[in-house]
C-alpha cells in the first residue's frame, strides 16, 4: 500500500505547540491547493497562503491530533475552490493571473506532462476530489466531509475525472469542458 | 498519445503526476511573482462603473465609440444583423485584412436609423460602411462596403483649410425616377464645433442631420432629388458656422456640368 500524503504528516503530537502542528501541515496544504487551482499560477500561490492563515485561525478548533491531515485538507480545498470561483470573475472582465514562474523542478515525461494539462482543464470540482483521494489520501468519507458532498457525489467525480482524462488523452478535448460551478 | 487506463493503473498514474507537480511546500515568496490583486473597494467601485456605463445614455454612446474587432463585432447582438453578416463574409473572404470597426454614428432617419462604421485595415488604411433601411435609403446605401486603399476614408479625406466645418465624403440616392425613387443621403467629417446640422430645401423646410464622433450624417427627402439642398452646420449656440450646397441625390449641385472638386470643405 502506498503511503499518502496524509499518513506522512500523522501524527501531531498531542500538546505540540500552533506553530509546530502549522509547520507540519503547511506541506499538505500548500500542495493540495496548488494541485486544485492549478500549479503554475500566481493565484494558487496566493490561495495556498490565504489556506495557510485560515488553517492557524481555525488551529484552536482542532481536538484530536489525528484528525488534523483531514481538517487542514478540507480548509485547503475550501479555499482553493473559493479562489477558483473568484479567478472565474476575474476571467469574466478580462483579467487572469500571471504565471508564478514555477515549474515542476526535473523534468518530466511527456505523457506526464499531458496528464497534467488534461487535469488542469477538468472541472474544479472534479480535481479537488481527485486531490483529496488520490495525492492527500483521505477516504471517500473524508473526502465527502471536505467537500460538503455525499460519498455517491464523490465517487462520481471521481469515475468522471478518470474518464475525462482517459477520453481527453485520446484526443476527445471536447469531454473536458467545464460543467459544474 | 499517453493512454489512461481505466483501473487501480489509472488511479496510479493521476498520483504519480499530482506528486510530481505538487510542487514546494511552502507558497512562492511575493518577490518572485508579480502580483495581482484587487481589493474589494476597486471590484465594488468597477461594479458601480459598469453598472453607471449601461444606465447613462452617455455612456453608451462611449460604449458605441469603442472599437471593436471582427470577431466581436459578429457576436456583439447590439449590431445590426445586416451588418454582422457583412462582416462576417469580409472575414471568410480574407479577401481584405480588417482588423477593427467603430461605430461612428448611428443617425435616425423617416424610414429607420443609418448605421455607419470607420473600418481599420491591415496596414493603418481606414474605410467606411453603412447600413441603411433597406430600399428606403439610397438603393445603394445598405451594405456598402468601401475598404481597399484607393477609396479609404483617410485618403477621402485631406485635411481642409483651417476654419472648416464640414467636410463632404459621400452621398448618393435620391433617383429621379419614381419607381427608383429614395431619399438621398450626405455624409462627412464635422469639425468639433459643430453641434448639430440639418438640410434646408428651397421651400423653406428642414429636416434635422446628425453629428456625432466628428462625423455628420443628413438624409435629403426624395421630392428634393432634382433640386439643391444646403447643408447647414451650427454650433452649440445655435450660430451657423457653415453652409454646404449639394444637389438633392446627394452629389455636386445643380447644374451638374460644373466640375465640383473631389474634396469638399465648407
Amino acid at each position: 500500500m502506498e503511503m499518502s500524503v496524509a499518513d506522512s504528516v500523522l501524527p501531531v503530537r498531542a500538546g505540540s505547540s500552533s506553530d509546530v502542528v502549522l509547520a507540519e501541515l503547511r506541506p499538505l496544504v500548500v500542495r493540495t491547493v496548488r494541485l486544485i487551482v492549478g500549479a503554475g499560477s500566481t493565484l494558487a500561490e496566493d490561495a495556498a497562503q490565504e489556506a495557510l492563515l485560515e488553517l492557524s485561525r481555525s488551529l484552536p478548533r482542532l481536538r484530536e491530533g489525528r484528525a488534523a491531515p483531514a481538517f487542514a485538507a478540507r480548509i485547503a480545498a475550501r479555499v482553493a475552490m473559493r479562489a477558483v470561483k473568484r479567478e472565474r470573475r476575474f476571467a469574466a472582465i478580462g483579467l487572469r493571473s500571471p504565471d508564478s514562474g514555477w515549474a515542476a523542478s526535473s523534468v518530466q515525461p511527456v505523457e506526464m506532462v499531458e496528464l497534467k494539462e488534461a487535469f488542469d482543464r477538468l472541472p474544479p470540482r472534479q480535481r479537488a476530489t481527485a486531490v483529496l483521494r488520490l495525492y492527500v489520501g483521505l477516504s471517500e468519507q473524508e473526502t465527502a466531509a471536505a467537500l460538503g458532498c455525499s460519498l455517491g457525489t464523490v465517487k462520481h467525480q471521481l469515475h468522471d475525472a478518470r474518464r475525462a482524462l482517459a477520453a481527453y488523452l485520446n484526443g476527445d478535448a471536447a469531454t473536458l469542458e467545464e460543467t459544474d460551478t | 498519445m499517453t493512454e489512461l487506463t481505466h483501473d487501480h493503473g489509472a488511479e496510479g498514474q493521476i498520483r504519480s503526476m499530482l506528486t510530481a507537480f505538487a510542487g514546494p511546500p511552502t507558497p512562492l515568496p511575493l518577490a518572485t511573482r508579480p502580483r495581482r490583486r484587487a481589493t474589494r473597494r476597486t471590484l465594488v467601485l468597477l461594479a458601480f462603473a459598469v453598472v453607471a456605463l449601461f444606465a447613462v445614455p452617455g455612456g453608451l454612446a462611449l460604449l458605441s465609440s469603442l472599437w471593436e474587432t471582427p470577431k466581436q463585432f459578429v457576436v456583439d447582438h447590439s449590431q445590426p444583423a445586416q451588418a454582422r453578416r457583412v462582416i462576417e463574409q469580409q472575414l471568410g473572404g480574407r479577401r481584405i485584412e480588417l482588423r477593427a470597426i467603430e461605430t461612428l454614428i448611428i443617425a435616425p432617419t423617416p424610414h429607420g436609423n443609418v448605421y455607419i462604421y470607420l473600418l481599420r485595415f491591415r496596414g493603418g488604411r481606414t474605410g467606411y460602411f453603412f447600413i441603411g433601411p433597406k430600399h428606403e435609403l439610397g438603393r445603394g446605401v445598405s451594405g456598402v462596403l468601401v475598404g481597399n486603399s484607393a477609396n479609404g476614408l483617410t485618403e477621402l479625406t485631406p485635411p481642409c483649410a483651417p476654419g472648416w466645418a464640414l467636410q463632404y465624403v459621400d452621398g448618393g440616392g435620391g433617383d429621379s425616377l419614381p419607381r427608383f425613387r429614395s431619399d438621398g443621403y450626405v455624409f462627412g467629417r464635422a469639425a468639433s464645433r459643430v453641434a448639430s446640422i440639418h438640410v434646408r430645401y428651397p421651400d423653406g423646410s428642414t429636416t434635422p442631420g446628425t453629428v456625432d464622433n466628428g462625423f455628420f450624417f443628413t438624409s435629403i427627402k426624395s421630392s428634393a432629388a432634382n433640386t439643391n439642398v444646403t447643408l447647414i452646420a451650427n454650433n452649440r449656440a445655435g450660430q451657423t458656422v457653415a453652409r454646404l450646397v449639394v444637389g438633392g441625390y446627394g452629389g455636386s449641385p445643380f447644374p451638374t456640368n460644373k466640375p465640383w472638386p473631389i474634396f469638399i470643405c465648407a
